[in-house]
């Protein structure tokens, strides 16, 4: 059975700097990305994230490896209309109206959805008449998601799509898409907001130095990367180094907080061996599960 | 797919801009006044008509020329606002995307075109008039190349000066075409290899039948059609060929 929507195998993209020199963004990615998955694609600048999904648009041409999107080249799947992308940026042309952007796109597609579902859907309805560049950042990403879902496509990727919006606008984005996901569309998004890919995405992948560094279920990413912490109030005199498993420790008003790989243990051992008091367990969040994960690439080697 | 609707949306952009299309047609319809219509010779015979007629052409030549040239703007806003790589995401192929392109720069040609010929209308040139519909057909068509020729700046300059530096490169190459005011005869071996010469020559060719007019008092060349014909052919190759190589460039990221 082959339900796949993205394959890549040995993924390489190099690009010259200013001196000549050759660096790989992307060094070498596989990935294998099943229908109706809903994925959060993590990384710091520069990681290649963006370098990533121009080749699944077949925007770029990868230097090495291979790419295939439902199963052949992703320009066919492009021509089919089978893939919707936000851009990260620009792609709006600042002279034309809202309406006549998405009439001018819509004219390219075979089987375009309605002009009215599209405005409805993205919130744009009021602005159809507005002139693009009259347009706030988070409306122009409104109109790139219109753009996007034209084609009513199966897979919809998007990079860095809430860049530029207010706390509001991100929320409402974010409603909007659980309704592309509930309709059982294929979503990949590019972020560096960690609690959108927390909150939105069912799979994690981490790119760090053109390299996946972590690729799984978000929980699983989260706790994997990350140790617990435990945090008490402990007795005096208590050396809390010297307690079983203990990563680090640091001390704040009254209470010491703990890390561990262990915190059901260190947790039972606190309780029953010592009088530390008003004890709680907590995971690390993604955003430290990132930090660890990015910071440990050996980064400034290549520079 | 529609490709009208496409192409009647980007068409409505050259509309938006009042100003620009003015001033392109507002340009050649003064040149041509002034060193056609106002001079005295300007009611001379030449070929199947006037000298009037042989000036109009020339600076119809020229303005058609220059509004096919403005791709060098609307390129650059593509390539700036990354509009270029929206169009790579959706299924239009190259040769549809080309094909409107087409259309638009015949539209934008036509309009200065349409100026100077009802100029000469209300003025001094004169020619039969079959003469005079066919010489204005050939001057709209003569400009697509300098479309592309546009593209390339706006694809290789993404800045402001791309678009100046098109025009003033158009005002040079109508010089050396012989499509502004008469060169020296010993000049025109220069003029004949110049991408403008193939353009006017043609376009007019019902008028003049290869007729030159040069600077040297007394004298007009007259040239064979193949002269502008090869001509013409060899800078559409040229200017379609660096354009598709630009073009395949152009998609990555900036």
């Amino acid at each position: 059975m082959d339900t796949n929507v993205i394959r890549a195998e040995a993924l390489v993209k190099s690009f010259k700097d200013g001196s000549g020199r050759g660096f790989n963004a992307v060094d070498g990615i596989d990935l294998e990305v099943g229908t109706g998955e809903i994925i959060g694609l993590l990384g710091p600048n520069g990681a290649g994230k963006s370098t990533l999904i121009d080749m699944v648009l077949s925007l770029t041409r990868p230097t090495r490896g291979t790419v295939e999107v439902f199963g052949a080249e992703p320009a066919q799947a492009i021509r089919e209309g089978r893939i919707g992308a936000v851009l990260q940026t620009g792609g709006l042309l600042p002279d034309l109206t809202v309406a006549d952007t998405i009439r001018m796109i819509a004219a390219t597609h075979r089987d375009p959805l309605p002009l009215e579902t599209v405005l409805e859907q993205a919130d744009l309805t009021h602005l159809a008449k507005r002139r693009v560049g009259k347009c706030s950042g988070g409306e122009q990403q409104r109109v790139r998601f219109a753009l996007a879902v034209l084609s009513n496509p199966e897979l919809l990727i998007l990079d860095e799509p809430t860049t530029g919006m207010d706390a509001g606008t991100r929320h409402a984005f974010w409603d909007s898409m659980s309704a592309q996901a509930s309709e059982g569309r294929t979503i990949i998004f590019a972020t560096h907001y960690i609690e959108e890919a927390q909150n939105f995405a069912r799979r994690i992948v981490m790119v760090g130095n053109g390299r996946i560094v972590a690729d799984g279920p978000t929980d699983q990413v989260r706790e994997r990367a990350s140790a617990r912490t435990v945090s008490a109030a402990l007795p005096e005199g208590l050396d809390a180094a010297a307690l079983p498993g203990v990563l680090s420790v640091s001390t704040e008003g009254g209470r010491t907080t703990l890390t561990t790989g262990d915190s059901d243990a260190l947790a039972r051992y606190l309780l029953t061996e010592t009088d530390a008091v008003d004890l709680s367990i907590s995971t690390g969040s993604l955003e430290d599960a990132f930090l660890a994960l990015t910071s440990a690439d050996p980064a400034k080697e290549q520079l | 797919m529609n490709l009208a609707v496409y192409t009647l949306i980007d068409l409505r952009r050259i509309f938006t801009d009042g100003a620009g299309l003015f001033f392109t047609a507002g340009l050649p319809v003064l040149f041509y006044l002034l060193f056609g219509a106002m001079q005295s010779y300007g009611d001379a015979p030449f070929g199947e008509g006037n000298v009037s007629a042989y000036v109009m052409v020339g600076m119809a030549v020229y303005g058609g020329i220059t509004a096919a040239c403005a791709t060098v703007g609307s390129t650059a806003v593509e390539q700036t606002t990354g509009w270029g790589r929206q169009l790579a995401l959706t299924p239009l192929s190259s040769l549809a995307m080309l094909s409107s392109k087409t259309v638009v720069i015949l539209v934008r040609a036509a309009f200065p075109v349409a100026a100077v010929n009802v100029a000469g209308i209300f003025t001094e040139a004169d020619m039969p008039a079959g003469t005079w519909v066919a010489c204005a057909l050939v001057t709209v068509l003569v400009a697509l190349p300098f479309g592309f020729y546009g593209m390339i700046f706006g694809m290789l300059f993404r800045s402001e000066s791309a678009v100046s530096i098109a025009s003033t490169s158009v005002v040079i190459l109508a010089f050396l075409g012989n499509s502004f005011s008469p060169l020296p005869e010993f000049l025109m071996g220069l003029a004949r290899f110049s991408p403008m010469y193939g353009a006017t020559s043609l376009a007019r060719y019902p008028l003049s039948d290869g007729q030159q007019a040069v600077s040297d008092i007394g004298v007009v060349v007259t040239d064979p059609l193949w002269y502008a014909v090869l001509n013409v052919v060899v800078w559409v190759v040229v200017f379609a060929g660096i354009c598709a190589l630009l073009g395949r460039r152009q998609k990555g990221r900036r």
